[in-house]
């Protein structure tokens, strides 16, 4: 526990872990993980939150206007990696808190938490600079596959990452599937991980290229027959910071504020307080760092591979 | 540009040879794991499925066919009835039919294409294969390559006479930027991009062919039903409102097709990459702020750039051998800003600067690192090699590449 604390502390402060350390960490984190189900229900209250995509800035400010774990519990809808600077401050630190506080934190599984992916978006490229080797990229990407793939607050909110699949009517089919293998290219994981609402009614093709877009009835009618008042998932960028569509069937969050460094969008995060009511609270990029003794960047220079 | 045959091809050669392009291996090669390693370098969309690339099976199927698939693999009982299906928009009807003959001069002889409204030809992995080793991708190459060459030691504002052709295409780009202060940005909350860019895309798809035809004259005039897609290709995705360097590389098979029927002379070549590829820079710049194109499927702070990669490639071969502008110039503002409208690179360094918050080290931490690169020719040399490993050798980007008569599909023999 007090080795868990000086880690949390450690990385708060943009200090990676050795990666002995992330060795242990995800070995022991999978255990955890192990014994949950492929969709954990969660009691209220709760803070939803979602992508954060390596920005590690801005999920410190969140944790400083949601509040800190354990005192606020946390849904994490995943995409904790690939695109920002700091996918390995970001998934390290919720990875910590996972195992720190197993029964407050819960973390789910997004597209981006993938092998495949991440060696297109950048978590793969950021580990070997910060590491020197692929290692740690290994260990986290093996952690993955035992992340649940979706979740339940109260039984009354349905929370994935992306959205909906044809495979699947209800949560209990949800829990048979085998969820402990890399996200697989179509079939039910993949669409809960890759799915996206759309303005057009019924299933259609997903320009994604995997998962499919489901309209408005097909929120309704799995809302329905599940008792869910709304489902919550996270996976598109939304101006605002969260987005209702589907007349209040689903509600987009996305946590990466000027995402990319240069969209502008507010972030937001949803809390659940114990009667089930919702709240989104907004929030802006941290403020800049910088300065001769900032930590952002310690690594030299080096010439791309391209340029050698 | 093929008029004067004999020396283009020794500029061409001459050009390649100057940047020593290795042969098109995979850069990224040291992927943890050999099977199932995905092509970098999506640049066409938010986050895609690298593996829906491709794989010929998936891609072929009905949403009917996919959806029945998916319902048979439910765990445990079916349930509810299938609701509407939405499939894809058919096909353009007449896709890659002849529908014109073209006649031209190339290298002295006579040459008749027949033309065909342009389609998409690469479906699989192998066929890029095929395509890597067509001619109609060494046609391309060799002209991105060439302008690179024209480009070395010259600035955008240096003194330049252009010809007709070049002034009618700035003319047709000035025109479509003017076309944003019609159709100003919706001001209304939205996901993301802004809805009004699918009415702009309408007002070019209305538009640009008839302004396309009146640029050419009489003799090329059919190959306007070749030119036109390409252009309109070029200025971002009308559904799902982004852009990415595979619209850049539509707009350079745009210019490579023109200039292969003449349109462009050899002498074009300076004012191709530096007036009329840097107005095309201006016209899309302008369409990602107004309706705020999403940074399509960009790796982020990991890429070049969300949006370019021509202007860095250009850009870089314009400062060869410069007295006193270094790769480490970047890092100062005045530089930076006092030179964005002579030479690409710093136009786009401004642009990131502009429009990136934090330190360049952070949101771009491959342009830093390029930034510690001693020699221009060095920096060349590198983004020569990046451009068709992450661009013209891939996939998800490659798959939107338009065919025709002009620029043809691999042929049979090509196959083998």
């Amino acid at each position: 526990m007090e080795d868990l604390d000086r880690q949390i502390a450690s990385v708060m402060d943009c200090n990676p872990l050795q990666e002995d350390e992330v060795v242990r960490l995800c070995e022991k984190t999978k255990e955890i993980l192990q014994g949950d189900q492929n969709v954990p229900n969660i009691a209220a209250p709760v803070t939803v939150v979602g992508d954060i995509h390596g920005q590690f800035y801005d999920l410190l400010e969140l944790f400083r206007i949601g509040g800190r774990a354990p005192d606020t519990n946390y849904l994490f809808m995943g995409d904790y990696v690939d695109r920002g600077y700091y996918s390995v401050e970001c998934v390290t630190l919720v990875v910590l808190l996972k195992l720190r506080y197993p029964n407050r934190v819960t973390i789910l599984r997004g597209n981006h938490e993938s092998r495949q992916i991440t060696q297109v978006y950048g978590f793969y490229d950021e580990c070997v600079r910060k590491y020197g080797s692929a290692n740690v990229w290994k260990c986290f990407t093996d952690l993955f596959d035992f992340l649940p793939l979706a979740a339940t607050i109260d039984k009354q909110l349905f929370c994935p990452h992306g959205g909906l699949s044809p495979s699947l009517d209800t949560v209990a089919q949800m829990q048979q599937l085998e969820r402990f293998q890399e996200i697989p290219h179509e079939g039910p994981i993949c669409d809960l991980m890759w799915s996206d609402p759309d303005d057009r009614v019924g299933w259609g093709i997903s320009p994604r290229g995997a998962g499919y877009t489901f309209g408005q009835d097909v929120s309704e009618h799995f809302n329905h027959i599940n008792g869910f008042e709304f489902i919550v998932r996270a996976h598109q960028l939304v101006m605002e910071g969260y987005n209702w569509s589907h007349e209040n069937a689903v509600v987009t969050l996305f946590s990466a504020p000027n995402y990319c460094y240069r969209c502008g969008n507010q972030a937001a995060i949803m809390e659940v307080d114990e009667h089930m009511h919702t709240k989104f609270i907004q929030f802006d990029p941290a403020p800049r760092r910088g300065g001769p003794n900032s930590k952002e960047v310690t690594v030299s220079r080096q010439a791309p591979e391209y340029f050698l | 540009m093929a008029d004067r045959g004999e020396n283009r091809h020794e500029e061409a050669g001459k050009s390649a040879r100057h940047v020593a392009i290795p042969a098109t291996t995979a850069p990224w090669a040291r992927s943890p794991s050999s099977e199932n390693v995905p092509p970098k370098g999506d640049v066409m969309s938010p986050t895609v499925a690298p593996w829906s690339i491709g794989l010929v099976e998936p891609q072929q199927l009905s949403l009917e066919e996919k959806l029945a698939k998916a319902r048979g693999s439910r765990p445990g009982e079916a349930g509810a009835e299938p609701v509407d299906a939405t499939g894809n928009p058919p096909t353009e009807e007449g896709e890659g039919r002849e529908v014109a003959q073209l006649s031209v001069v190339e290298d002295g002889k006579p040459v008749t294409y027949g033309l065909k409204v342009p389609y998409k030809w690469i479906k699989t992995h192998q066929d890029l294969e095929t395509f890597k080793k067509s001619k109609t991708y060494e046609n391309i190459k060799e002209f991105i390559l060439s302008l690179n060459h024209n480009c070395m030691g010259k600035k955008i504002d240096d003194p330049r006479t252009l010809s007709p052709p070049c002034t009618k295409v700035i003319e047709v780009l000035k025109t479509m930027s003017s076309w944003v202060d019609e159709i100003p940005p919706i001001k209304q909350p939205m996901r993301y991009g802004n809805k009004a860019f699918r009415d702009w895309m309408d007002k070019a798809a209305e538009e640009v062919p008839t302004m396309v035809e009146a640029m050419l004259p009489d003799e090329i005039k059919p190959a306007a039903i070749e030119a036109t897609p390409y252009l309109l290709g070029s200025l971002g995705d009308k559904t799902r409102i982004d852009y990415g360097t595979g619209h850049e590389q539509m707009f350079i098979c745009f210019l490579a097709l023109l200039a292969k029927i003449n349109f462009f002379k050899e002498e074009d070549a300076d004012a191709l990459a530096l007036n009329v590829f840097w107005e095309y820079l201006q016209l899309v710049r302008r369409l990602q702020l107004a309706y705020r194109l999403e940074p399509a499927g960009s790796h982020g702070c990991w890429s070049l750039d969300d949006y370019q990669f021509i202007p860095f490639l250009w850009g870089s071969a314009q400062l060869m051998n410069h007295p006193t502008l270094l790769p480490s110039s970047i890092h100062e503002d005045w530089v930076v800003n006092s030179n964005a409208k002579s030479y690409f690179y710093f136009h786009c360094v401004q642009f990131i600067r502009t429009v990136k918050s934090g330190s360049l080290s952070e949101n771009s931490p491959m342009l830093n690192d390029i930034s510690a690169i001693a020699t221009w020719q060095r920096v060349n040399n590198g983004m020569c090699k990046m451009f068709f490993a992450e661009v013209m050798d891939k996939f998800p980007v490659m798959q939107h590449m338009l065919f025709g008569g002009i620029l043809s599909a691999p042929t049979e023999e090509e196959e083998g």
